[in-house]
C-alpha cells in the first residue's frame, strides 16, 4: 500500500541549508526556531493571519515516504544525538526530537490536557493567575480538534494490557489513553516516524498548513546566536548543519525579523539564550528543568507480550500521584504507563552484557515493560537541572538526583514490580544494575529496597524534557511573563516545553500546543 | 576526602596522558585504516579495533557465532559511533585511549597485562567489576560500551530471526 506523502509535488518554500554554498541573509515578520510541538502551532497561526513567517530547524525534513520503521534509521536520523543524548553526570538518557516536527514526528502519541493539579500549582506558587482550567479549556479543544486527539477505541496490546490488569487485581484504577491519530493502523512504530500519516504530528497538520500560507521553512539550520541592540533583538546568527546533521558546512545565514519566537525545546531555547549572553539579571536561565525522570520494570510472561507492535501507549494510570493513599510529603508521585519495546532499545538499555543480555533477547516476544514518570519539580526538593553550554556551545543539560527523587524511584520499582505479579508475570526485572529476576512479589519486595540509589546503577531515561525559561509575572521570578513574552527583550516570545515553572505531571505535548494557541493569540493581537 | 583528591588526580592524568595519544596515533581522519577486516572503519583506529575485538567476544557472548563476525560487530560499532554528537564522539576517544594505552589502562584502571593476555573470562570478570564500581567513571564505560556493542548488534535484520521477531510489517 503506499500512503501519499503530504510534501510530495508541492511548490512549498522550503530550503535545505546544507546545500547552501554561499552566506546568505533573509528577512521576515516573525522568525521562529525550532518546528515542534510549540513552534508548529506557531507557524500555523502566524502565517494564517498574514504574517512572513521563517520556520528555522536544525534537524533534517523527513516525511512518510522515508519512515521506514527501522530503529538503526530512526534514532540517529530524527533524535538528538542519535538518541543517545545523557545528563551531565550521564545518569538519565534524554530522548528528544531533532527533525521537522521535533518531537511530534516521533512521538508516542499520548495526548493529555494539563492536570488540574498541576495548573492551580502554578496559580498559587508562579503567580499564573490565568492557567485555570476554564480559562484554557478553549485551547485545549482546539488543539484536540487540530490534531485529533480522540481517546483510543481499539483493543490495547498486550503489553499495555498487562499494566490494566495488574491495576485491577490490586484493585487499583488505570485509565485509556487519548492519542492524536487520524486512522492510526495500530502498527507501533510512532517512535521512528509514522509511515501512514496516522499520526497527526506537526510535520503532517501545522506546518504543511503554513507552508501553504506561504510561510518558509529553512532545515538543517542552526540557530547559533541572537544579536542583541538595547532591549531588543537585532538579528539572528545561524550555521548550517552538514547533510549528516552533526557537524557544520561553514555556511552561515543572518536572519532578521521585527518579532522572534524560541520553540526549540527545553534544552534547545535555554542554550541558544546562553550563547546569545541574553539578559538574566536574576539568574534563572536554564535553570529548573524537569524531565520526569522514568525508571523501568520489566517482567516476563508466559504468554506473547509482543511489546513492538500495536499502538505504543495506551493504557495509565495516576493512582500514584493523585491518590490521597500515596503520602507525597515523603516522595514524588509518579504516573504509570509502558513504552513500546524494539530490539535496539531493549539490548541497548538492558543493564547487562553477554549471555545474560542475549537470554533477555530471545525473551522479546515475552518481555512487558512499566515505566514511572516521576513527577519532578512540585516540591523545594526537586529543583530540576541546569541547561549548560559545552565547550563547542553545545547544548547540554545537568541533572542531579536528590534524595527525595530516589525514594520516589524506590517507590516506584515496588509499585511496578506488584503490579507485573499480579498481571501474571512469571519473573520481574527493575532496570538497575544491583536486580535479579525475581520470582515472586514477596522476593522483590524484600529486594527492591537495597538496590543503590546511585546513576549509572538504575536506568533512568526521559522524554520529556521541560522548564528553564519559566512564566511568571514578576521578572524576578520568571524568565518570561505569562503570555511567554520575554521580560527584559521587547521582540521575543518563548513558545515550547521550556515555559513550564515545573512538570507538566502528564505527557506534556498537548499542555505545549494548547499553551502555544494561548500565547500565540495574545501575540498576534499584540503586534 | 582521598576520593575527591584521586579523582582530581585522575583527571589531570586523563587529561595529559590522554591528550597526547591522540596526537601520537594522528587525528581523526575519514579516510579507511589498515586492518584485518573486510570492513572500512571511519571512526575506530587500528588501536581501538585491537582492544575492541578482544571485548567483542565477551559482550556478545552467545550472539556471535565465531571469531569470523568479530569484524562485523566492529563495524556496527564504529557505524553506530558516527551518529553521535561531537562531544559524545571526543569523549569515547578518550575512553578507548584509556583503554589502548598501558599507562593509562594501569594508572586508571589498575590493568597490568595487554588484553590479548586476558582470557575471555578474565576479561568477562573486569566487565562485571566496572559494572559493580562504585566509581561513576567505570559504570558509565560498562553501560555505554554495552549500548554500543548489544545495541548496534540488533540494529541488523539479520539477527532478528532467532529472536521471533519478525520486523517491521509491510505496508
Ligand atoms: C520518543 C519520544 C516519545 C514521546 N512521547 C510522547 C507522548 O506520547 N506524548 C506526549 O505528550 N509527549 C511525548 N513526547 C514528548 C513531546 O514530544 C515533547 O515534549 C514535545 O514535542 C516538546 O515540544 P517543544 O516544542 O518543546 O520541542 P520539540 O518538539 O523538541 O521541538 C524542538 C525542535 O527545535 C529544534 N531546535 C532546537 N534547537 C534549535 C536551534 N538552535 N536551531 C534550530 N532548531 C533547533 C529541534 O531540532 C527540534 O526539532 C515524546 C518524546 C519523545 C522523544
Ligand atoms: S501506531 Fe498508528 S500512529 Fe503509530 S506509527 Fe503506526 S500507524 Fe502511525
Amino acid at each position: 500500500m503506499s500512503f501519499a506523502d503530504p510534501y510530495q509535488g508541492k511548490k512549498w518554500s522550503i530550503l535545505d541549508a546544507s546545500a547552501f554554498t554561499e552566506n546568505k541573509t533573509l528577512e521576515a515578520d516573525i522568525i521562529i526556531i525550532g518546528s515542534g510541538s510549540g513552534g508548529g502551532v506557531c507557524a500555523e497561526e502566524l502565517s494564517a493571519k498574514g504574517y512572513r513567517v521563517i520556520l528555522v530547524e536544525e534537524g533534517p525534513l523527513k516525511t512518510s515516504s522515508d519512515f521506514k520503521m527501522l530503529e538503526s534509521e530512526a534514532y540517529p536520523e530524527l533524535y538528538q544525538e542519535s538518541a543517545a543524548r545523557l545528563t551531565k553526570d550521564k545518569g538519565i538518557k534524554i530522548l528528544q526530537g531533532r527533525n521537522v516536527g521535533g518531537g511530534t514526528t516521533i512521538n508516542w502519541t499520548t495526548s493529555f490536557r494539563t492536570p488540574p493539579e498541576t495548573l492551580s500549582h502554578w496559580r498559587d506558587k508562579y503567580q499564573l493567575e490565568n492557567f485555570t482550567e476554564e480559562k484554557l479549556r478553549r485551547y485545549f479543544e482546539k488543539a484536540e480538534r487540530r490534531v485529533n486527539i480522540e481517546k483510543w477505541q481499539v483493543e490495547a496490546n498486550q503489553n499495555n494490557l498487562k499494566l490494566k490488569m495488574g491495576m485491577e487485581k490490586l484493585g487499583l484504577t488505570a485509565g485509556v489513553i487519548s492519542r492524536n491519530v487520524k486512522d492510526c493502523y495500530n502498527l507501533g512504530y510512532c517512535g521512528m516516524g509514522c509511515p501512514t500519516n496516522a499520526k497527526q504530528s506537526m510535520l503532517v497538520t501545522t506546518i504543511p498548513a503554513a507552508l501553504e500560507n506561504g510561510a518558509t521553512l529553512i532545515h538543517h539550520l542552526n540557530a547559533f546566536r541572537l544579536n542583541f541592540s538595547g532591549q531588543k533583538i537585532a538579528g539572528l546568527e545561524c550555521r548550517a548543519r552538514d547533510r549528516r546533521g552533526n557537524g557544520y558546512t561553514g555556511i552561515t545565514l543572518k536572519l532578521q525579523a521585527k518579532h522572534y519566537i524560541l520553540s526549540g525545546g527545553a534544552i534547545g531555547t535555554p542554550a541558544l539564550l546562553l550563547r546569545s549572553n541574553a539578559p538574566d539579571p536574576y539568574d534563572l536561565l536554564g535553570k529548573r528543568t524537569f524531565l520526569h525522570p522514568v525508571s523501568l520494570s520489566g517482567a516476563l510472561f508466559k504468554d506473547p507480550i509482543e511489546a513492538y507492535a500495536g499502538a505504543p501507549q495506551v493504557i495509565y494510570s495516576d493512582h500514584f500521584i493523585y491518590h490521597p493513599s500515596q503520602n507525597m510529603q515523603e516522595s514524588p508521585g509518579f504516573k504509570l504507563e509502558v513504552p513500546p519495546i524494539h530490539p535496539v532499545i531493549l539490548a541497548g538499555t538492558a543493564p547487562f552484557h553477554g549471555l545474560k543480555n542475549r537470554e533477555l533477547m530471545l525473551n522479546l516476544n515475552h518481555f512487558q515493560t512499566i515505566i514511572s514518570l516521576i513527577r519532578d519539580g512540585f516540591d523545594e526538593r526537586s529543583v530540576g537541572g541546569q541547561v549548560y553550554l559545552k565547550g563547542d556551545g553545545f547544548a547540554a543539560l545537568d541533572y542531579p538526583i536528590s534524595d527525595y527523587l530516589w525514594r520516589g524511584i524506590e517507590k516506584s520499582y515496588l509499585a511496578m514490580a506488584e503490579i507485573q505479579f499480579a498481571a501474571g508475570a512469571e519473573k520481574v526485572f527493575p532496570l538497575h544494575n544491583d536486580a535479579e529476576f525475581y520470582q515472586s512479589w514477596a522476593q522483590a519486595k524484600t529486594a527492591i529496597p537495597s538496590l543503590s540509589k546511585k546513576i549509572l546503577k538504575a536506568k533512568l531515561v526521559s522524554a520529556h524534557v521541560m522548564g528553564g525559561c519559566p512564566m511568571h509575572n514578576s521578572p524576578s521570578k520568571g524568565v518570561l511573563d505569562q503570555n511567554s513574552r520575554h521580560h527584559h527583550i521587547e521582540n521575543l516570545s518563548i513558545i515550547d516545553g521550556s515555559c513550564f515553572p515545573t512538570s507538566v505531571g502528564a505527557n506534556p505535548m498537548q499542555s505545549i500546543l494548547a499553551l502555544a494557541y494561548r500565547q500565540v493569540e495574545i501575540l498576534a493581537s499584540a503586534l | 576526602m582521598p576520593s575527591r583528591r584521586q579523582f582530581i588526580k585522575l583527571g589531570l592524568i586523563s587529561g595529559t596522558v590522554l591528550g597526547t595519544s591522540r596526537v601520537l596515533y594522528g587525528p581523526f581522519v575519514a579516510s579507511p585504516i589498515k586492518n584485518p577486516y573486510s570492513y572500512d572503519f571511519i571512526f575506530l583506529k587500528e588501536l581501538d579495533l585491537k582492544t575492541l575485538s578482544q571485548f567483542a567476544p565477551v559482550f556478545l557472548k552467545g550472539s556471535l557465532k565465531d571469531s569470523s563476525q568479530v569484524g562485523a560487530a566492529l563495524k556496527k560499532v564504529d557505524h553506530a559511533i558516527l551518529g553521535l554528537s561531537q562531544s559524545s564522539q571526543d569523549e569515547l576517544c578518550q575512553l578507548f585511549d584509556l583503554l589502548n594505552l598501558p599507562i593509562a589502562r594501569r594508572l586508571l584502571l589498575g590493568i597490568w597485562r595487554d588484553w590479548e593476555e586476558l582470557s575471555e573470562r578474565e576479561l568477562d570478570t573486569v566487565l562485571h567489576s566496572w559494572r559493580e564500581s562504585s566509581l561513576a567513571l567505570k559504570r558509565s564505560a560498562y553501560l555505554g560500551l554495552t549500548e554500543l556493542f548489544c545495541g548496534s548488534w540488533y540494529a541488523d535484520p539479520s539477527t532478528w530471526s532467532e529472536l521471533g521477531y519478525e520486523g517491521p510489517p509491510e505496508l
